[in-house]
C-alpha cells in the first residue's frame, strides 16, 4: 500500500530576510518600541539578549550632564576604542554640551555633529536596528529622552591574516588570499579596480546568520539584466543561515539537478577581478574566503589564472594538456575496460599479449577490477584529506604504493589496471578547478559501467548523453558550452590556447557585451625601428 | 510558433550541419557498395550527377522557406491547401518520417551488429540510442543544433583523417576506365543517392526555426555542399583503395576503409573509433528526426506542448525498425531498390507539391496566419 | 499516477540493472581468448578442408607475473599450440577446434593464411571465409605451401617466437613476392589478371645446421643449390627454417604451375611489386668477378599498343641504385663505369623478365603481370573484344623492355678494398687516386 503522498511542511511563511541591506532580526522584534527613557530601552535590550555575557552595557555622563548608555558586544567591538576615542571624549566635553543635550536646546544630529569622535556613525530609530547593529559589533549609544540612538562602527576582531590561498597557489601572480573578513575582501578587490564604477552592493542573507553578502561589478561593464537576476535570485533566498557561499551557490543556480557546477568560486583576488574586468558579477560572502563568480561557463574550468602570467606559448601548452588531461580522468579507466573485454582487436598484438599475460590468474574480470581498484583510491584519497596533513600525504603514498604492489604480487589485480587507475588518478588533479574535477570523478565511475556493458558503443552513448546535458545546461542565460556552441568565433582565442596578451582585444560575447573592446590597438611590442643617427661621439 | 512550446531559433549554418547531419552518417555506410553495384569505378560520378538532380529540391525548399518565413511545412500546409487537405498531407509526411526513422535506427544498429558487437542483439542498441536522443529532443530544437555543432567538427576531422591516413593503399588506375559503359548505369546510381539524399527536405520540419528566415537559401547551399564534398570524398576514396570490384563485395566500405589504417605499425586498427564517431552521428540523425515528427504531429493536432509525444514516437519507431524488415538483405535490397522511388514521392513530391499550389494560388504566409 | 512519477528514478535505475542483468553479450575478457598468429588452410580428402591454427600461449611469451603455476619446470618453452581439425568447410572446421581448446578463437591478429598445395589445386573459392568473417582482416598476406599447410606451422621459435610472426617479418623484409588478401581477391576478380602467391620452402634440419652460417631467408641473390626441398622431402622432426622462393600461379582461381626464384623475381619486376633489393651480375671486363647494386626504388610502367589484332606492351622499369659491392679490382667509380654498369643492369633485368614471360607465356599461358587490366584501363574498346579469352591473346603478345636504371652512389669508398686499382691500361694508380 503506496504511502500518502505528504506535501513538505511549509514553515516560514513569512517574506524573505534579503533585500537591499536591510536587516530583521530573527525572532523578530517588533513588539518593542523604543522610547525616550533611557532605562526601560536598557531593561528592553536586557530582556533580549538574556543577559548574554559577552553583552556589555555601561550607563555614563556625557560630559557630565547628559545621562546615556553605550552597549556593545564584547569581543567584536574594539574596547580600546571604546574606552580610550569613545568614552573618554564623551565623558570629557564641555559642559554646556551636555547642558544642551539634556535641556534639548538643539537637535541632536547637531550636538552629536560635534562631539561624536569617530567617523562611521548612523542613527538608529528602533530597538531591533539597534540589536541588530549591536550584533554586528557596533557599539551603540543610547541618550536619554531621546528615540534616535547612534551607532558607531567599532568592529574589529581576531581574524586571519591575509595568506596565500591554500587550494589556489601559483608559481606566478599574487599570494593573496581573500579572508573571512568581508570589508578585507573587498579592499583587497578595491586596491585592484580603483574605479567608480566598481560598485559593492550590500545585501543581508539568513535568518539567524544575517550574513552579509557584497555584490561587485562594474557599473559601465555588467548586464543590467543579469543584475537584476541575480538581486532577485538573492532576495528569494529564505534559509536559516549562510555558512558557506556553496549555500548561496546552491539556491540561485540554474540547474539544481547536474552534477557540473555552473558557479566558480576562488580565493584568489586578482581571478575575481580579472572576472569583473569581463563583465562578469562576484558575490562576496562574510565568514568565508570563497568568492562566486557569476556567471561561470565550461572552459572556465579549464583556466587557471596563472596562464595569463606565464609566456603564451607554455600556457598554451598546458592548457592543451589539460584538455587531454579532461579526457584521461573522465575516460581512461572505461577506454581500458571497452578495449580488453570487447574490442581486443584494437590492440596491437605485442600489447595484447602482454596483457593476456598479466591477466591470467586474475580472479576478476576487467569491469569488475576497474571498480574495485577505482573505489580503493577514492578511499585512500579520503583519508589522505582527513587525516593532518603530515601523516596524511606519507599514508597517501604508502598507502597506494605498497597496496597497489602488495595486491598486484598477489595476483588480486594486474599491473596494466593499477597504471591505469593512477594515471586516472593523478589526471583528475592536473584539473585547475576542484569542483570540475569531482564531477569528472563521478562520471568516471558512469562511464565505466557503461564501458563495462556495451565497450565503446556505452561510451559513446554516455559521452552523447553528458554531451546533451552539457548543452541544455545555461548559466544565467550564458550557455554553458560557449564559445563552441553556439559559435562565437572571437571567443576562441581563450579556449584551447592561450592567445597572448596583446592579441586579446575583446571581451567575450555574451557577458561583456556592453563594452567589446578590451584594449586599443596595436598593442603588439615592437622593437624601436632605428633611426639615422649621427654616430655618438667617442665611438668607432 | 504559435501555441507550441518551442522558442528556439536557430542559424542558418546551424541548420546546415543539422542537413548535413541527416543526410551523411547513414549515406557514407552504405551507399559506396550500392553505387559500385551500379555504376563499377564511375560512382563518384554518379554522386556529382546526383547534386544536379537534388538541386531542384533544395530551391524548392528555399523558396517555399521564403514564401513563408517562421512556418514549419506542418504549418504552411495548411495555409496552401486548407486545414483538412493540409492535415492530411502533413499526416501523411509524419508517417513517412516515422518510418524513414525507424529504417535508419534499423540500418545503425545491423550495422553495428554486423561490425562490431555480433552477440549482442540488435534491440540494446536501438534502446539506448533512442533513450538519449528521447532525452534530447525533449529539450527543443537549440539543443539539438547545439550539440550537432559541437560534434561535427569531430566528424568532419575523423572522415578527413581516415580518408588521409590511407592515401598509401590508394592506386589511381582504379579509377580508369572512365565511364566504361556510359552514362546509363551512373544515372542508375545516381537514382540511389537521391533516396539518401531526398532526406534534405526535413529541412522544411525546421525552416521555421531559422533566423532571419532569409536565411534558409544559405542554409541549403552550405549543406548540399558539405554533403557532396563528403559523399564524393568517401566514395572515392572506397574506389580508390578497394576498386571497384571489392568495393561492390564489402557490405560496409567506410568501415572496411577505416579498417586499411596502419601507420608506421602503431596506429591500426582504429575502427572502433570510426564506429564511436559514427554513431555520434547517426544519434543527432535520430534525435533530430525525432524531434521533427514529434514537433510535427503536435502541430498537426493543435497541441500545446511536443514533449509528451517524443518518447511514445519513440517507442514507436522502435518497434517499427524490428518489425519491418526481417535480416540484413531485406534492408539493403530496400535501401537499394524502394528507397529512391519512395523518397521520390514524399521527400521530393510533398515540397514539390506544396510548391505547386502555393505558385497556382499566390497564397503566402506569415507567422500570424496559422489559423 | 502519481506512485509512478515518484517512482521516476527507481524506474530508471531499475531499467538500468536489467541492462546489467541480462549479461553482456560480446563481452569477452582477455584471458579467455585463444589469438590465432598463424593460419594454415588445406584440402582434405575429396571434399573437406582441414584448419590448423597456430595459439599463442601468452604466459609464454608475454612474461607476465609468474602467478601460481606458470611454467615453473618446464625448459622448453614453447610459444603456443597447433591445434588442427578437419570440416566439411572452414567454418565446420573452426567449430571442431574450439571443441578441443578452452578458449574462444581470436582471429583479428592473424599474422599470415598459408594455403596448401592441395588446396590451392582444389581452387580459391574455398577461401570465402577467411575474407567474410568480421575478426579477419583484409590485409593479411597469404602463402602458399609446397605441400601440406600444416607443416609450417611447425616453425621452431628462433629470433621470432611465433611462426605467424617469422613468415610476416620476412615479408616485411620486401625481399619477396608480398601479396595481401585484397590483393588477390582483387587479382582474382580481374578479367585481365591472374593470381600469383609467394611460395615457400621448408629447410629441413641438416641442410639449415649447414646454411645457418651463412643464414637462411631470401635474400634476391643466393647461389643456387642451397637445399630448395619442395615437397615431401623433410625430416621428420619437422623443418628448422623457412625460405621464399618462387610462387604459384593460378588460372580461374586454381593452382597450375609454379615459378621459380628468377622467374618470380621478374614477375615482381613486370609487376611493379619491387620496392627494394639486390641485383648482382658480373664486372664488365672480368666475367668472373662480380657486382652488386642496391636500389632503393623501382617503378614500372607498362604501356599498351595495339596494331589491329597484335598487341604489344611497352615496360619500362625506371629505378635508381646505390653500387654495393664489387669484387673486381678495378675502380668502377668512373662514370664511364657507372655507364657501363648500367648497361649492363639492363641485361641483367632483361634476363629476369624473360624467364619471367617465358614461364608465364608459353608454358602457362596465364597472364599474371596484369598486363590485361592495363589494356583495359587504356583500351576500353578493344578490351571488350578480347577480355573473354585474354589469356590465349596474352599468350601471343609482345613484350618490349626498356629500363632507366641509374646508379647513383658508390657507397662508402672509391676503390675496391685491396689498395691497388687498376685502370684498364694496367697502370698501377695509387691508393686513394680516382
Amino acid at each position: 500500500m503506496p504511502r500518502p503522498y505528504r506535501k513538505p511542511l511549509r514553515l516560514f511563511q513569512r517574506g524573505s530576510s534579503g533585500g537591499q541591506g536591510k536587516k530583521f532580526p530573527y525572532p523578530p522584534l517588533d513588539h518593542y518600541t523604543f522610547v525616550p527613557d533611557l532605562k526601560i530601552n536598557l531593561e528592553q535590550l536586557k530582556e533580549i539578549f538574556h543577559n548574554s555575557s559577552d553583552v556589555v552595557k555601561r550607563d555614563f555622563l556625557i560630559g557630565g550632564q547628559a545621562k546615556a548608555a553605550i552597549i556593545y558586544i564584547d569581543g567584536l567591538a574594539d574596547k580600546k576604542l571604546i574606552e580610550d576615542t569613545l568614552l573618554r571624549t564623551l565623558q570629557h566635553i564641555p559642559p554646556e554640551l551636555g547642558r544642551a543635550l539634556v535641556e534639548k536646546t538643539a537637535p541632536l544630529d547637531r550636538i552629536l555633529e560635534i562631539i561624536v569622535p569617530l567617523a562611521d556613525v548612523s542613527p538608529v530609530e528602533s530597538i531591533s536596528d539597534i540589536v541588530n547593529h549591536v550584533l554586528c559589533g557596533d557599539a551603540v549609544l543610547l541618550f536619554d529622552g531621546y528615540t534616535k540612538a547612534l551607532a558607531t562602527s567599532t568592529r574589529s576582531w581576531e581574524h586571519r591574516s591575509i595568506d596565500e590561498p591554500l587550494t589556489e597557489s601559483a608559481v606566478r601572480g599574487s599570494r593573496e588570499g581573500f579572508v573571512e573578513n568581508l570589508r578585507t575582501n573587498t579592499a583587497l578587490i578595491r586596491r585592484r579596480l580603483k574605479t567608480p564604477a566598481l560598485r559593492v552592493e550590500n545585501l543581508c542573507l539568513g535568518r539567524y546568520s544575517q550574513t552579509n553578502v557584497a555584490l561587485v561589478y562594474l557599473h559601465t561593464l555588467a548586464d543590467p539584466a543579469l543584475l537584476q537576476e541575480i538581486r532577485r535570485r538573492l532576495e528569494r533566498i529564505n534559509i536559516d543561515g549562510i555558512l558557506e557561499s556553496a549555500y548561496i551557490e546552491e539556491l540561485i543556480e540554474d540547474n539544481p539537478t547536474s552534477p557540473f557546477p555552473q558557479i566558480d568560486h576562488t580565493e584568489r583576488p586578482d581571478k575575481v577581478v580579472a572576472a569583473l574586468l569581463e563583465g562578469r558579477v562576484a558575490l562576496l560572502i562574510d565568514n568565508t574566503p570563497y568568492a562566486l563568480i557569476i556567471p561561470t561557463i565550461f572552459i572556465q574550468f579549464m583556466q587557471a589564472s596563472e596562464d595569463y602570467y606565464e609566456r603564451y606559448w607554455l600556457a598554451s601548452f598546458l592548457r592543451l594538456i589539460r584538455f587531454v588531461v579532461l579526457n584521461i580522468a573522465l575516460l581512461l579507466p572505461s577506454i581500458y575496460v571497452a578495449v580488453s573485454t570487447y574490442h581486443q582487436e584494437m590492440l596491437p598484438t605485442r600489447l595484447l599479449i602482454r596483457l593476456a599475460a598479466q591477466r591470467e590468474g586474475v580472479p576478476f574480470p576487467a569491469l569488475v577490477e576497474a571498480l574495485l581498484l577505482e573505489l580503493v583510491f577514492e578511499v585512500l584519497r579520503e583519508a589522505g584529506v582527513r587525516l593532518p596533513r603530515m601523516v596524511g600525504q606519507a599514508v597517501s603514498i604508502v598507502g597506494a604504493l605498497v597496496i597497489g604492489e602488495a595486491a598486484v604480487s598477489a595476483g588480486l589485480f594486474s599491473p596494466a589496471m593499477v597504471i591505469v587507475v593512477a594515471l586516472t588518478g593523478i589526471s583528475s588533479f592536473a584539473l585547475p578547478i576542484f569542483a570540475m574535477a569531482i564531477t569528472i570523478r563521478l562520471l568516471r565511475f558512469i562511464m565505466l559501467i557503461l564501458a563495462g556493458i556495451l565497450g565503446f558503443y556505452g561510451i559513446m552513448i554516455g559521452l552523447l548523453a553528458i554531451l546533451i546535458h552539457l548543452t541544455t545546461l545555461r548559466s544565467f542565460g550564458v550557455d554553458y558550452l560557449s564559445p563552441v556552441t553556439p559559435y562565437h568565433v572571437r571567443d576562441f582565442k581563450d579556449v584551447f590556447v592561450r592567445t597572448p596578451l596583446w592579441a586579446r582585444l575583446t571581451r567575450p560575447t555574451r557577458i561583456g557585451y556592453r563594452d567589446p573592446w578590451r584594449q586599443g590597438t596595436p598593442l603588439r611590442p615592437t622593437p624601436p625601428k632605428s633611426s639615422n643617427q649621427e654616430p655618438k661621439e667617442g665611438v668607432d | 510558433m504559435q501555441g507550441i512550446r518551442e522558442e528556439g531559433f536557430i542559424h542558418a549554418r546551424q541548420a546546415a550541419i543539422l542537413m548535413w547531419f541527416n543526410v551523411l552518417p547513414t549515406a557514407i555506410i552504405f551507399l559506396p557498395s550500392f553505387l559500385a553495384r551500379r555504376a563499377q569505378q564511375d560512382a563518384w560520378i554518379a554522386v556529382i550527377m546526383a547534386i544536379l538532380l537534388t538541386l531542384p529540391l533544395g530551391f524548392i525548399l528555399t523558396w517555399l522557406g521564403t514564401r513563408f518565413p517562421h512556418l514549419t511545412l506542418f504549418q504552411y500546409s495548411e495555409i496552401i491547401l486548407g486545414k483538412a487537405l493540409g492535415k492530411i498531407i502533413s499526416l501523411f509526411y509524419l508517417l513517412a518520417l516515422i518510418q524513414l526513422n525507424a529504417l535508419v535506427l534499423r540500418e545503425f544498429s545491423e550495422f553495428l551488429v554486423s561490425a562490431v558487437m555480433p552477440e549482442t542483439p540488435l534491440l540494446v542498441f536501438t534502446v539506448t540510442l533512442v533513450a538519449v536522443a528521447v532525452y534530447g529532443a525533449r529539450n527543443g530544437i537549440e539543443v539539438i543544433s547545439r550539440s550537432a555543432e559541437f560534434v561535427m567538427p569531430l566528424m568532419v576531422l575523423f572522415i578527413l583523417t581516415i580518408l588521409f591516413l590511407v592515401t598509401p593503399e590508394m592506386s589511381l588506375r582504379n579509377l580508369f576506365p572512365l565511364l566504361e559503359r556510359g552514362v546509363r548505369p551512373v544515372l542508375a546510381g545516381a537514382v540511389v543517392v537521391l533516396g539518401f539524399t531526398g532526406e534534405i527536405s526535413l529541412l522544411a520540419g525546421i525552416s521555421g526555426f531559422i533566423n532571419p528566415p532569409q536565411g534558409i537559401r544559405m542554409s541549403v547551399i552550405l549543406g548540399l555542399a558539405g554533403v557532396f564534398f563528403f559523399l564524393v570524398l568517401v566514395v572515392l576514396g572506397g574506389i580508390l583503395v578497394f576498386g571497384s570490384a571489392e568495393t561492390a563485395r564489402l557490405t560496409f566500405v567506410v568501415f572496411s576503409l577505416a579498417r586499411m589504417v596502419s601507420i608506421a605499425n602503431f596506429l591500426e586498427r582504429i575502427e572502433v573509433l570510426f564506429m564511436a564517431i559514427w554513431v555520434a552521428g547517426v544519434f543527432i540523425k535520430v534525435m533530430l528526426n525525432l524531434y521533427i515528427t514529434s514537433l510535427g504531429l503536435a502541430t498537426v493536432m493543435r497541441l500545446t506542448d511536443f514533449r509528451p509525444l517524443c518518447a511514445p514516437l519513440a517507442a514507436l519507431m522502435v518497434a517499427l525498425s524490428v518489425l519491418l524488415f526481417k535480416n540484413i538483405s531485406h534492408l539493403l535490397f530496400y535501401l537499394e531498390e524502394i528507397i529512391p522511388i519512395w523518397a521520390f514521392l514524399w521527400a521530393f513530391g510533398i515540397p514539390v507539391f506544396l510548391a505547386v499550389v502555393a505558385a497556382f494560388r499566390k497564397t503566402k504566409g506569415g507567422r500570424n496566419d496559422v489559423p | 499516477m502519481m506512485f509512478l512519477k515518484r517512482c521516476k528514478v527507481g524506474l530508471v535505475f531499475l531499467l538500468l540493472g536489467m541492462l546489467f542483468l541480462s549479461g553482456c553479450w560480446s563481452r569477452r575478457e582477455i584471458e579467455e581468448l585463444a589469438l590465432v598468429m598463424a593460419a594454415a588452410a588445406d584440402a582434405e580428402g575429396d571434399n573437406n578442408v582441414r584448419l590448423s591454427v597456430f595459439i599463442v600461449n601468452p604466459r609464454e611469451i608475454g612474461g607476465g607475473q609468474p602467478s601460481g603455476a606458470g611454467g615453473g619446470g618446464n625448459t622448453n618453452k614453447v610459444p603456443g599450440e597447433i591445434v588442427s581439425t578437419t570440416g566439411s568447410d572452414f567454418t565446420e572446421a573452426a567449430r571442431r577446434i574450439e571443441e578441443q581448446i578452452p578458449r574462444r578463437l581470436f582471429w583479428a591478429h592473424n599474422r599470415v593464411i598459408i594455403v596448401g598445395d592441395g588446396l590451392a589445386r582444389r581452387g580459391l573459392t574455398w577461401l570465402d571465409w577467411f575474407s567474410r568473417d568480421r575478426q579477419m582482416r583484409l590485409n593479411t598476406p597469404v602463402i602458399l605451401a609446397p605441400g601440406e599447410a600444416r607443416e609450417v606451422l611447425d616453425l621452431p621459435p628462433g629470433v621470432e617466437l611465433v611462426p605467424g610472426e617469422i613468415i610476416s617479418g620476412i615479408l616485411n623484409n620486401h625481399v619477396t613476392l608480398k601479396i595481401e588478401l585484397k590483393e588477390l581477391l582483387s587479382m582474382w576478380q580481374a578479367k585481365g589478371d591472374n593470381p600469383v602467391i609467394p611460395r615457400v620452402t621448408l629447410v629441413s634440419p641438416q641442410e639449415h645446421s649447414g646454411s645457418k652460417t651463412q643464414g637462411a631467408g631470401g635474400r634476391e641473390q643466393q647461389s643456387q643449390g642451397e637445399g630448395g626441398s619442395e615437397g615431401r622431402t623433410r625430416q621428420k622432426a619437422g623443418p628448422a627454417a623457412i625460405r621464399f622462393e618462387g610462387a604459384g600461379v593460378f588460372r580461374e582461381g586454381k593452382l597450375i604451375g609454379y615459378l621459380d626464384h628468377l622467374e618470380t623475381l621478374g614477375t615482381m619486376w613486370l609487376r611493379g611489386e619491387v620496392k627494394e633489393g639486390v641485383l648482382t651480375f658480373h664486372c664488365p671486363e672480368h666475367p668472373l668477378e662480380k657486382v652488386s647494386v642496391r636500389f632503393h626504388r623501382a617503378q614500372t610502367k607498362v604501356t599498351p599498343q595495339v596494331e589491329g589484332e597484335k598487341v604489344t606492351f611497352w615496360v619500362k622499369i625506371i629505378s635508381e641504385g646505390d653500387l654495393l659491392e664489387q669484387t673486381c679490382q678495378e675502380s668502377l667509380a668512373t662514370p664511364e663505369k657507372i655507364e657501363e654498369l648500367e648497361k649492363t643492369l639492363y641485361h641483367e633485368l632483361n634476363k629476369r623478365v624473360q624467364a619471367a614471360l617465358n614461364k608465364a607465356q608459353r608454358e602457362l599461358k596465364t597472364d599474371i603481370f596484369g598486363f590485361g587490366e592495363v589494356l583495359h584501363r587504356d583500351n576500353p574498346k578493344f578490351w571488350k573484344q578480347v577480355e573473354d579469352n585474354w589469356n590465349e591473346i596474352f599468350a601471343g603478345a609482345e613484350v618490349k623492355l626498356e629500363t632507366q636504371i641509374y646508379i647513383r652512389r658508390i657507397g662508402m669508398s672509391y676503390n675496391p678494398a685491396g689498395g691497388q686499382g687498376r685502370n684498364t691500361s694496367g697502370k698501377m694508380v695509387s691508393p686513394g687516386g680516382r
